[in-house]
Formats: structure tokens, C-alpha cells, sequence
């Protein structure tokens, strides 16, 4: 039987948005696709991360107050995220997580720490939290690395739902490939400030997104593309499609599309629902 | 106390009498909207209008914060006080935003703005508290915890936490919960810590979910490790990392509850307890906790106790044709209340339906169709043949798919979850029609309850 083996980083401390769900989904999947899902959580700063074993990392939306804590935790474990993602290796990073990951973070009181450099964008603190739908198009890209079945990331071509809740602008750098292209919602800034129409980072197999949901459950062709990507990278072949009812989560995205299309909206916010 | 400086005066008065004009024709015309217009009003004639205020002393003035039951707490610290006899000024109907409480002070002061009463007791909104204790200079602040809750405008928990540091200095009292570490982990910013407590409670059952997740400590940021939960995230806890934890020897604990003759045990008393859910047994801690630290005695308490009746209370019931209707009121975006009803609900353990309007969030503009904190909660234990739901019905426009998703990684079965895609109510009740169950527990908003009790109301008719 084949195994998915997720590695999960401090779900206890990364823990904003019933991003247990994310899981789940994952889980679920697998499930249905006759893959066994072996989880492996990550609970304390001190424990080892045993990355070499991961088939998949996930890493939800944290307290940004926590953020240097988790950081310096990371690279005292030794693990080197930088080869494990031009490996091919799939890692989801969602919301305030993106600190991470990312170069450095600003916060609202001037002070600054560093991430792990894997995306090259900075993070900086909003002075307000922005909470609002969000609504995406997965972008596709040639950037990366070529997976082993040929595919070059974890998906292209889909349209995502979810939420976003900003606490921190994504800023990149131009060398930077985004995720998605903003359908309906707050996309990054610029490092003037100003609004793009892009979201989120990739990097290979290494997305960063403020898509929260939880992403996962309420988008399962998006984690079966995840979980494809990453079987794929290990096994060398792609999987059959899994036989999964998606009928309800198709009508929620489509009942939330709705509603955002025709909704009131606030300044600066991407609207092209009508268009797309 | 009372020195008011020229700035904050100047102006006061007749912006005091123009509110208090107000207040007085909104009495009259409509007395529900008399929480907060005359404030409003007075405000934008004087900014610093809260400065103004004379007659308050800071050591009988007490704010009450945090995300769930401050409002209960506050009702129940203000009967306790007005039983003993004193004149309170109180803001007993929930307007805890700076114009709710000018409200307050406009409607419980002499014309030249001084106080009429012996006690203020202010439940005060968390994001507001800073700038009514910079005006007001209260002595006790009381938080009853600090938890995930209205994520669009607080982002996270910790936001909130820094907000109510901003309002303590070294002089003052805090009243702490010792099971929710948020609130705890305030101890060391006041002057002196008082904590509050209830010691384990039977739980309602096995909690046994997929994946569960605890929190992060307020102090270092490693993982936080429970003994017990006696809440969602409430309960007695330990850092493994730094050490900080619940208090071994909290000054105010509830030993015991007994449920079927609807009492409290406390410092070797026995009191009546009128609401006996596990969140309001905290609320009364707290009631014990303030009411003694303010002089009253053991009596004074049991007299109090004995009459109380929650303001708003939190549950109501009504008949829809042969299924009686109960409300179990939650807030959006606010996993700790959500999980209670749920558990409320499983702890019974009659045949029932469950109505699930997991509303669009709607706040301030821009709406938004946030459902994810229904991941934090566990819905596991209603899934189970045991609990004897006869089925879901998830209704509303927009998240009854996402609700019914929700549900479905939780167990339920997909042939017992019945979707009503309308913000309709009469669609909703037409689905409990079809069903067999006597009892149904709607868990929603107070919109959609009223709604669907009005349109219950007219089909009884």
C-alpha cells in the first residue's frame, strides 16, 4: 500500500483558523484514494523535525508574536527546507505563516526578524487586520523544478475559495513567482504599499498563501493535487483520480462566488468575478 | 481621583446635558435604542467626554473584559452589589464600546457630571478598554478570558492581549482565570492578581477527535499542555517549556457543583446556581471572587445567588408544530462558544434534530463567509449513533454546503444531513416538520432565531 507520510509543524502553536481541517482533508483523501496517510506531528519547539521522511509539510497560520520562536526552532533542527523544496518536495504554508518562510517581517512596532529566506518576499505587519473572501486562480508557472512525472508544481489552472484573514502583507520581490491571480480579494502589496493583483509565493512545490478555509476541506481537487504531487515525487507515477463526491464543496464555491461577485466591497479589493 | 483637567472640561457640560436631553427622549420615543445614542451624541460634541466625569472612585470601579462572559459577569457582579444595597451605574445591556458607557455616565450623573452611585461596574469591550481606563482610572479589572474571537477585527488572540496590557498599570487589582492561560498569563502586569477558578467538572463525555490541538503559551510561544478542560481552552494547564501554569492555590475556587439540586460549592459554602452550564460556572467565580474583595460576606452572596436571573439569558425555546425549538445562542468567528452548545447538545440524551446556521459573517462591511472556526470545534460526539440525531439540517444561503462539509469530516452521515440553501426561515421549518424527533436545538445567530421564531409563531397561530 502506498504511504503519504505528513509532516505536521506545530499545530498547537499554529493554530488560528480550524486549520485541523487542512488535515483532514489530506487525510480523507488519501483515504479515498487508498493511500495510507501517516501523520507526524511536530508539537514542541524542542522536538526533532524529521523532514527526510516527509512526503508532505503543512504549516498553518500562527500568532506572529510567535513567529521568531518557531524560527529559531526550525533552524536549530537542522532541516533544511531549502533542499527539500528544489527537491520537489510539497510544503503548504498558509496566512501569517508566510513569516516564516519568507525573508523578513516588519512589525508594527519598527522591529524586524528574519525567516528562513525560502521565498524571496518580505512580510510586513498591517496596521489593521483585513478579513474578507478570497477567491483565487492558481497560477501557471514554469518556474521550479520539473516534478518527477513531469508536472513542475502542486497544481495550475484552479480556481480556489476560501477567506483570508491579514494580519501581514506578502511583499515580493520581482524575481518572485506569485501563486494565483486574484479573482475576488486583498492581494499583495508592493513594497510602496500599494495593491497587486497576485497572491501568495511559490517555489517548486512550496506554496504560501493567506487562502484559509481551511484551504484543504473546502477545495479537495486542490489537496488531491497536493497529495498527487507529492505520491508522484515518490513513487514516480501519478495516481488514479480518487472516486470522491465533491458535490457540495462545488456548491459552496459556487455559493460564495455568487455572493462576492454582487457583494459591497472596500477600496483596493480585486473584484473580476464578473469577468472571469 | 476626580481632578479634570481645563482641556477635558471645557465643553463637557453641555455636551453632558445635550446627552442627557437625549437620553431622556429616547426613553420616550425608543427605549431600545437608549444604550448608546445619548453617548453618541454627546461625543461628538466632546471628544474627551469620559474625562469629564466626576465623583468616580477608582477603588469602587471595576471594568470587565474578554471574549465570552463578560456580560454575564458583569450582570451577576452588579446583582450581587445592588442586593447588598449599593447604587450601582452599570451597563447592564452589553453597550461596551466607549459611546455605551458615556451612556452609562450620562444617565447615572448630576447635571454638573457627578456620579450617583456607590459602585461602577462597566463590562467594557476589549479593543475599547485601554481608552476608557485611560478616562475612567479604574482600580479592578477583571478578564474573564482571552480566546479566539471575531478574527476580522482582532486577527488573534494576541492581539487582544496586548490591548488589555495597554490598560493595566502597577496599581491596579486584576481578576484573573486561572484555567485560561491568556487571562493568567496577566497576572504579573498588575499591582496584585486575584485568581479565579472552578476545579474539574465532570466532562461531558470522551473527547476523542481527530487531531486535537491545544494552544500556544502566552509566555515562550512552545506548546501548552491541559490536564483537563472544564471549556474549550479552559481548563488547568501547564508550560512544559517555561513552567507557567495554572495556579496550584487560586483564591477563589469553586469546589463543587451539583447539578440536580442546582447549587455551588465554595470556601465551604453552598450557594444556589441558577444557570449550570460550565461557562456560567466561571461567571459565578468571578461574582464570588469581586463581591468578597469588595467587603460582602458569605450571606450577602448566598442572598444574591439565590435571586439572580441573567439579563438576555442565552436560552429560549419555542413549539414548531409537534418539535419544540431550543435556542442555544453562539458567536461567530468564537470556536469556545460554539463548542459549549455542541456540547450541550450531546449531553442530552432524548431523540433530536440539529439546526446548524452557520451564517455569513456580517459584522462591518466587507461581509465574509468565515466557517473555519467550526474546525476548531468537535462535532464528533453528535455524529455518533449515541447522541440520536435524527438529522442535520444546515440552512442559509451561502454556508449551508460548507457547514454540511464540516459535518461530514466529523462522521455525520450524508443521508442525514438535509440542506436549506435560503436565508428563509420558512423552508427551515418545514424541514424539522418532516422530521420525527420532539426536540431540535437551533444553533445560530440571534437574527436567525428571531426570525424563525417569529415565522414559528405565525404557523402556531
Amino acid at each position: 500500500m502506498k504511504e503519504l507520510r505528513i509532516l505536521w509543524l506545530y499545530p498547537d502553536i499554529l493554530n488560528l483558523h480550524g486549520d485541523r481541517g487542512n488535515l483532514l482533508a489530506l487525510t480523507r483523501l488519501a483515504e479515498v484514494a487508498g493511500v495510507r496517510a501517516d501523520v507526524t506531528r511536530v508539537t514542541r519547539l524542542t522536538d526533532p523535525v524529521p523532514l527526510a521522511e516527509a512526503d508532505f509539510v503543512l504549516v498553518g497560520p500562527g500568532e506572529l508574536v510567535a513567529m521568531p520562536a518557531v524560527i529559531a526552532a526550525l533552524e536549530r533542527s537542522g532541516a533544511d527546507f531549502g533542499a527539500y523544496v528544489d527537491a520537489g518536495g510539497v510544503m503548504l504554508v498558509t496566512g501569517t505563516s508566510a513569516a516564516l518562510v519568507a525573508r523578513e517581517t516588519r512589525r508594527q512596532d519598527a522591529t524586524t526578524f528574519a525567516g528562513l529566506g525560502l521565498v524571496a518576499a518580505d512580510v510586513v505587519e498591517r496596521a489593521t487586520v483585513y478579513g474578507d473572501d478570497l477567491i483565487l486562480r492558481v497560477r501557471r508557472t514554469t518556474a521550479g523544478p520539473a516534478g518527477p512525472a513531469g508536472r513542475d508544481t502542486a497544481d495550475s489552472g484552479h480556481e480556489l475559495g476560501g477567506f483570508q484573514i491579514r494580519m501581514a502583507d506578502l511583499v515580493l520581490e520581482e524575481s518572485q513567482a506569485p501563486f494565483a491571480d486574484v479573482l475576488y480579494g486583498l492581494g499583495n502589496r508592493t513594497s510602496a504599499g500599494t495593491g497587486t493583483d497576485t497572491e501568495g509565493a511559490r517555489r517548486g512545490n512550496l506554496i504560501v498563501t493567506n487562502l484559509l478555509g481551511p484551504a484543504l476541506a473546502k477545495n479537495p481537487w486542490y489537496a488531491w493535487d497536493f497529495v498527487q504531487s507529492a505520491l508522484t515525487r515518490k513513487y514516480g507515477e501519478p495516481m488514479a483520480h480518487p472516486a470522491a463526491d465533491w458535490t457540495l464543496e462545488r456548491q459552496g464555491a459556487a455559493a460564495i462566488r455568487r455572493f462576492n461577485a454582487t457583494k459591497a466591497t472596500v477600496p483596493g479589493v480585486v473584484n473580476r468575478l464578473g469577468a472571469a | 481621583m476626580g481632578k479634570v483637567s481645563l482641556k477635558a472640561s471645557t465643553g463637557f457640560l453641555p455636551a453632558l446635558w445635550i446627552g442627557k436631553l437625549t437620553a431622556a427622549v429616547v426613553g420616550c420615543v425608543s427605549p431600545s435604542r437608549g444604550t448608546n445614542l445619548s453617548g453618541k451624541v454627546a461625543y461628538r460634541l466632546h471628544e474627551r467626554l469620559l474625562d469629564g466625569f466626576r465623583g468616580i472612585d477608582p477603588d469602587k470601579t471595576i471594568l470587565i473584559t474578554g471574549s465570552n462572559g463578560k456580560s454575564t459577569s458583569n450582570n451577576l457582579v452588579v446583582h450581587v452589589l445592588r442586593t447588598a444595597g449599593f447604587r450601582v451605574a452599570t451597563n447592564l445591556e452589553g453597550a461596551n464600546l466607549k459611546t455605551g458607557i458615556a451612556t452609562t455616565l450620562i444617565k447615572n450623573s448630576t447635571l454638573a457630571g457627578k456620579l450617583r452611585a456607590d459602585y461602577l461596574v462597566l463590562e467594557v469591550d476589549e479593543r475599547s478598554l485601554p481608552a476608557v481606563q485611560a478616562s475612567l482610572g479604574a482600580r479592578f479589572l477583571a478578564v474573564t478570558n482571552i480566546q479566539k474571537d471575531q478574527v476580522q477585527r482582532n486577527g488573534d488572540p494576541d492581539y487582544i492581549y496586548r490591548k488589555i496590557l495597554m490598560a493595566v498599570d502597577r496599581g491596579m487589582t486584576l481578576f484573573v482565570n486561572n484555567e485560561e492561560p491568556r487571562s493568567a498569563a496577566l497576572a504579573g502586569a498588575g499591582g496584585r492578581a486575584i485568581r479565579f477558578s472552578v476545579a474539574e467538572l465532570p466532562t461531558p463525555g470522551t473527547r476523542e477527535w481527530d487531531e486535537p490541538v491545544t494552544m500556544a503559551c502566552p509566555r515562550c510561544h512552545d506548546q501548552l499542555e491541559f490536564a483537563y478542560y472544564n471549556l474549550a481552552g479552559v481548563g488547568r494547564f501547564a508550560c512544559p517549556a517555561c513552567g507557567f501554569s495554572s495556579a496550584d492555590k487560586p483564591d477563589y475556587v469553586i469546589d463543587s457543583v451539583d447539578r440536580t439540586g442546582k447549587t455551588f460549592t465554595t470556601g465551604g459554602r453552598t450557594y444556589h446556581l441558577a444557570y449550570d452550564a460550565p461557562y456560567f460556572l466561571y461567571d459565578y467565580a468571578l461574582a464570588c471572587a469581586v463581591g468578597t474583595e469588595f467587603g460582602l460576606t458569605g450571606d450577602d452572596l448566598e442572598r444574591a445567588f439565590a435571586t439572580f436571573t441573567n439579563v438576555g439569558g442565552r436560552v429560549e425555546e419555542f413549539p414548531a408544530g409537534g418539535t419544540r425549538i431550543r435556542y442555544l445562542r453562539m458567536k461567530q468567528e468564537n470556536p469556545e462558544t460554539l463548542q459549549s452548545v455542541l456540547d450541550q447538545i450531546a449531553a442530552d440524551d432524548r431523540e433530536k434534530i440539529l439546526l446548524l446556521g452557520l451564517q455569513l459573517v456580517q459584522d462591518f462591511v466587507p461581509f465574509y463567509s468565515n466557517v473555519a472556526y467550526a474546525y476548531d470545534c468537535d462535532f464528533s460526539r453528535l455524529a455518533a449513533p449515541a447522541a440520536r440525531v435524527e438529522a442535520a439540517i444546515c440552512f442559509g444561503r451561502v454556508n449551508c454546503y460548507d457547514a454540511a462539509v464540516r459535518l461530514q469530516y466529523a462522521g455525520f452521515p450524508a443521508d442525514k444531513i438535509i440542506l436549506v440553501d435560503t436565508d428563509d426561515p420558512a423552508p427551515v421549518l418545514a424541514a424539522v416538520g418532516r422530521c420525527h424527533a420532539e426536540q431540535a436545538y437551533l444553533v445560530t445567530m440571534i437574527g436567525e432565531y428571531e426570525a424563525l421564531r417569529r415565522e414559528a409563531e405565525r404557523g402556531e397561530a
